[in-house]
């Protein structure tokens, strides 16, 4: 019998490929409509809302009286944004069964026999599988952000030009986000499905590919977190931000899916992250390529990673063999991996829920137990389970005390010496007379400041060591050391130390400090736009959101210019005045000569004697330092008063002052507070205003009406804080008259 | 040319194939005989490339198999599971085994299909057991392959089919030299289409020989003595079998008929019968020997 050869159109290994594309095809389908129903239903949305906004109010684009940030989530409704994430998120999943359906032979006996018998290598098994695999899972998503791009495209031509004036373009400010989102999502999409391949070469049957293919994703971001725990949450100083450019962000970024997605969620705002350890004159967006921020750097790392999966599938896929299917697990290892992981997130996690060790050991004890049964798929080998679990809480716990006991490893205690520091910056600086309205970072390379900074740090940490009662400052103290050899050194003490904070007084007087105050405060003068002197409290209100001529403006630049240069580090720490303080900013008018504040920079000056120029030029212009006076009437009206015994034993920062006092009395009027005054220390008396006499209330009157703000006595002293306000330092004469009504 | 030298295949601590020396030539029709767990499915999942052996080698004309795509090309394996082929039409499998195997026959697949009648677009896991099978073994014909590896191919066949597939191969034998390795519990098959079989237990090969020679070789001897006489007394290496009936004593012995008469002569027979054995016969006699026997396994 004579028979006809068929003609092969494709090679074997193209039609495996697509055979199992076709097996896979459903799922596809199912990715396909997920797809649509994402992104580029949530435009569509858009646009026809938009549309519809166009058609009702016409005016709601230009109006130019309300000002609006227009983008595309001020457009639609939150439904759409749900339903595009749920349905995206779907499309995501979907991967997990198109891997599992491209190499249902690693788990599924009855096709091992048919694939493995294919005249196929495996290499080329592996490869037209994962293809294929990918293929099915991300064509549909191309697909999809095609219409997307296309959607945007027509957003920009008509929605867009409905826009005029200061309203932000809807399309045209969305589209670049848009479009790192597109790409960045199929970079972790691809990651994604790798991992899952990966699972499965390590795992042998559906269930565990399933479960422990959801934990793999899980595992590296819960290292991360853990370490985040054990350094944020455990160490002393020792800093840990995601936004940091450190080795072990760039790897969470890019080395699980979870945290791919956090990593591209960082370069899609780079400008909105803390940018505080960076210098003091970086106002922009000033990161290199090879920061986190940079988006073209996450593509590359997610890639190499994906990689690197690839190839780490491809080999154990190689050394599986056909009656491994079915197995539970090819490789423990993997397993091991899983179950660690899982148990330093539950020990972390119930240890921060719960006191002492046993709620954490029950609750671990009994996850892996029940988890080492199913794999084991019995409990005849119980007795190894415990022990396997005894073996890895030891490791854990042991690491944890090892860690804690040793300071990190000498790093909560390590400060540089000074001469290898090349750089040293003040992070978070209130500086000492600071009111929490502006901290600020600042640059140090004069050996005599890196100095006053190390000897600081090391009183922070000698402080810490050796004393339970040492005083705390309440404000934060953040360092940052570049050292001559590169490296850079990072610490964040959320609540200084009042030794620190005083050592470094001398250095706000500095001749480094200075520059850079007024190198800032010459930023502000040459900006064009006006130069507007706000306050915080209502004690300059003529000063408030008016405009004012530039010869004012250069002039009082120029008055705190001379304060600064001639201060001195007894000018500096001298007894203040009690003035408010006095805030210089940047802005620009709108059409109707309101002030519209722009950018976050302001300088904040505590004007007490040592700027006697800036205090003249002032009176000059008719604007005094701002004395509330009060008579009783004002006394009898208010919603409280509080009179504390401040400790002069440590000088702390002013604008803290009120952690080192005592409440010894509260008068409130119940109105306002209600029956009770809500104090979290019971202050020793508390009076009703209604109760006190008339004499008592001229009393309270002349004492409120001489009270200074911002005065640091060298001794105890009383203060008063009318209506919560900022306390104020009550003169020594009125000493008596405080005692009598706190008696 | 099938051949494995020394070849060894563990799982675990089992050993499913334990130094196995074998050949199988070019153009033959080898029956795979054995206990249930003998090794044949192992064999054959080797000599298809499946498994890789832990010892030894397994080869076609020379060159090892495994990991082989050239050799994999080579050689068709028909399972005797089925149920992986349920979600394919019998076009959708034909075009799926077209893809790999260069000389598919479109031909030789029609001819077969329309012999057997068998729906193209159907589902297959809609079919019977038995046109499961023959789905799958006409495909594996129509991929004109030089070695055909069935794994229990006349399960679930009714009688007439058997007929038919058995023609199937042997057509296909002749026409293009076609190796067959059929692995089978049914000896009556394996008798009809093979000329050469092997026997495995425990993961040995007992025998490897022609079949013709295998039956040669063991006679069922039915004689009659005067007095009486013990098993003891014709107890040797040949001696596969012993049972008395009355006067009667049924013996299975191994060796040429001349020699076996010339032992039973010394003990004067009255009555002496030879009486050809079936390879079913042969199989149960042979796997008595080996312990392998209804008896002690039912007392175990």
């Amino acid at each position: 019998m004579t028979q006809t050869v068929s003609k092969r159109s494709n090679s074997p290994a193209v039609h495996y490929g697509l055979s199992l594309a076709k097996r896979n095809f459903k799922f596809g389908i199912l990715s396909l409509c997920m797809n649509f129903l994402g992104l580029p239903m949530f435009l569509i949305a858009v646009l026809a809302e938009a549309y519809q906004m166009k058609a009702e109010t016409p005016d709601w684009f230009t109006d130019k009286a309300s000002y609006r940030i227009v983008s595309v989530f001020g457009v639609t409704d939150e439904i759409y944004i749900f339903i595009a994430a749920v349905c995206t998120i779907a499309a995501v999943l979907s991967g997990v069964f198109i891997a599992m359906g491209s190499f249902s032979h690693l788990f599924d006996k009855q096709r091992v026999d048919m694939d493995f018998s294919l005249p196929l290598t495996a290499d080329k098994r592996f490869f037209a599988g994962y293809l294929s695999g990918l293929g099915v899972y991300v064509l549909p998503y191309i697909f999809c952000q095609i219409i997307s791009l296309i959607l945007l495209t027509v957003g920009r031509l008509t929605v867009d030009t409905w826009v005029s004036g200061l309203q932000a373009k809807v399309f045209e400010d969305f589209t670049p986000m848009c479009i790192k989102l597109i790409f960045g999502g199929l970079v972790i999409m691809t990651m994604f499905y790798t991992l899952f391949v990966l699972t499965m070469c390590f795992c042998g049957s559906r269930f565990e590919t399933g479960a422990y293919g959801v934990g793999a994703n899980f595992c590296l971001p819960v290292i991360y977190f853990c370490i985040d725990w054990l350094i944020s949450d455990e160490s002393y100083g020792l800093v840990f931000r995601i936004s940091d450019d450190t080795p072990i962000n760039h790897l969470f970024g890019c080395t699980s899916p979870i945290g791919a997605i956090c990593g591209l969620y960082l370069t899609l705002y780079p400008d909105n992250w803390d940018r505080a350890f960076y210098s003091v004159n970086s106002s922009a967006a000033d990161y290199s390529f090879f920061s986190v921020y940079s988006f073209g750097f996450w593509v590359i790392k997610c890639l190499a990673v994906t990689a690197l999966l690839v190839f780490c599938a491809y080999r154990l896929y190689r050394r599986r063999t056909a009656e491994q299917t079915g197995r539970i697990f090819i490789s423990k290892t993997f397993y091991y991996f899983v179950m660690v992981c899982l148990m330093m997130i539950l020990s972390v996690f119930v240890s921060e829920s719960s006191t002492g060790i046993f709620p954490m050991l029950i609750v671990t004890a009994a996850v892996f137990l029940i988890m080492d049964c199913v794999s084991n798929r019995g409990i005849k080998k119980l007795g190894r389970s415990v022990g396997k679990y005894a073996v890895i809480m030891a490791v854990l716990i042991g690491g944890y005390l090892i860690t804690d006991n040793t300071g990190y490893f000498g790093a909560e205690d390590y400060v540089p010496d000074p001469g290898e520091v090349k750089c040293a910056e003040l992070y978070d600086y209130e500086g000492y007379y600071s009111t929490d309205l502006y901290t600020g970072t600042y640059r140090f390379e004069d050996e005599k400041n890196i100095k006053m900074i190390t000897d600081a740090h090391n009183m922070q940490l000698d402080e810490y060591n050796s004393s339970a009662e040492a005083v705390r400052a309440g404000c934060a103290l953040g360092i940052k050391y570049t050292l001559k050899s590169g490296a850079v050194v990072k610490r964040y003490y959320s609540d200084a130390f009042c030794c620190a904070y005083e050592e470094l007084l001398p250095l706000e007087v500095s001749g480094e400090m200075k520059e850079q105050k007024l190198a800032a405060l010459k930023t502000t003068a040459e900006d064009k736009a006006l130069c507007i002197a706000s306050h915080g409290t209502e004690n300059y209100p003529n000063l408030n959101k008016k405009t004012y001529s530039e010869d004012f403006a250069s002039g009082l630049i120029n008055s705190l210019t001379e304060d600064i240069n001639a201060m001195t580090t007894e000018d500096y720490s001298g007894h203040g005045l009690g003035n408010d303080v006095l805030n210089i900013g940047t802005g620009y008018l709108d059409d109707n000569s309101y002030v519209i504040p722009s950018g976050a920079y302001y300088e904040v000056y505590t004007l007490t004697e040592a700027y006697p120029r800036t205090l003249e030029y002032l009176s000059s212009y008719g604007i005094e330092p701002y004395h509330e006076e009060y008579t009783a009437a004002d006394i009898a009206s208010l919603d409280g008063i509080e009179l504390r015994r401040v400790s002069a034993d440590y000088r702390i920062p002013v604008s803290h002052s009120w952690d080192m006092s005592e409440t010894l009395a509260v008068i409130y009027d119940p109105d306002y507070y209600g029956n009770r005054y809500e104090y979290s220390n019971y202050p020793p008396k508390d009076m009703r205003i209604s109760d006190l006499t008339e004499e008592q209330l001229t009393q309270l009157a002349e004492i409120a009406s001489d009270a200074v703000k911002n005065y640091i006595p060298d001794k105890d002293y009383y203060s008063i804080s009318i209506n919560g306000n900022t306390d104020m330092y009550i003169p020594e004469k009125y000493n008596d008259i405080i005692e009598s009504i706190i008696s | 040319m099938i051949e494995l030298k020394n070849t060894v295949k563990k799982f675990g601590d089992f050993t499913a194939l334990d130094d196995i020396t074998l050949t199988i030539p070019e153009g033959t029709a080898f029956g795979l005989l054995g206990s249930n767990g003998a090794g044949k499915s192992t064999l054959l999942r080797l000599l298809t490339g499946i498994y890789s052996p832990d010892g030894g080698t397994v080869q076609l004309d020379g060159k090892d198999v495994f990991n082989n795509e050239e050799q994999k090309r080579r050689v068709f394996f028909v399972n005797d599971e089925t149920v992986q082929f349920g979600s394919f039409t019998l076009k959708g499998l034909k075009d799926y085994y077209k893809g790999f195997y260069p000389n598919f026959s479109e031909e030789i697949y029609k001819k077969l299909v329309d012999t057997v009648k068998l729906p193209e677009n159907k589902k297959i896991d809609t079919f019977s057991k038995g046109m499961k099978r023959q789905a799958i073994v006409i495909v594996g014909l129509a991929c004109c392959t030089e070695y055909l590896l069935l794994d229990e191919a006349f399960d679930g066949l009714d009688p007439t089919m058997r007929i038919i597939v058995k023609h199937m191969l042997v057509d296909a034998m002749l026409d293009r030299k076609l190796t067959v390795v059929i692995s089978s519990h049914n000896l009556k098959e394996i008798n009809e289409v093979c000329d050469t079989a092997a026997l495995m237990h425990q993961g040995k090969i007992i025998f490897s020989r022609e079949l013709d020679s295998v039956k040669g070789d063991i006679h069922k001897i039915q004689v009659s003595f005067p007095e009486e006489h013990t098993r003891e007394e014709f107890e040797c290496e040949e001696l596969l079998h012993f049972e008395r009936s009355g006067s009667i004593y049924y013996m299975i012995m191994r060796g040429s008929e001349e020699n076996i008469k010339e032992k039973i002569s010394c003990f004067s027979p009255v009555v002496f019968d030879v009486i050809p054995l079936t390879l079913e016969e042969i199989f149960i006699y042979e796997m008595e020997v080996l312990g392998y026997d209804a008896n002690g396994i039912e007392k175990e």
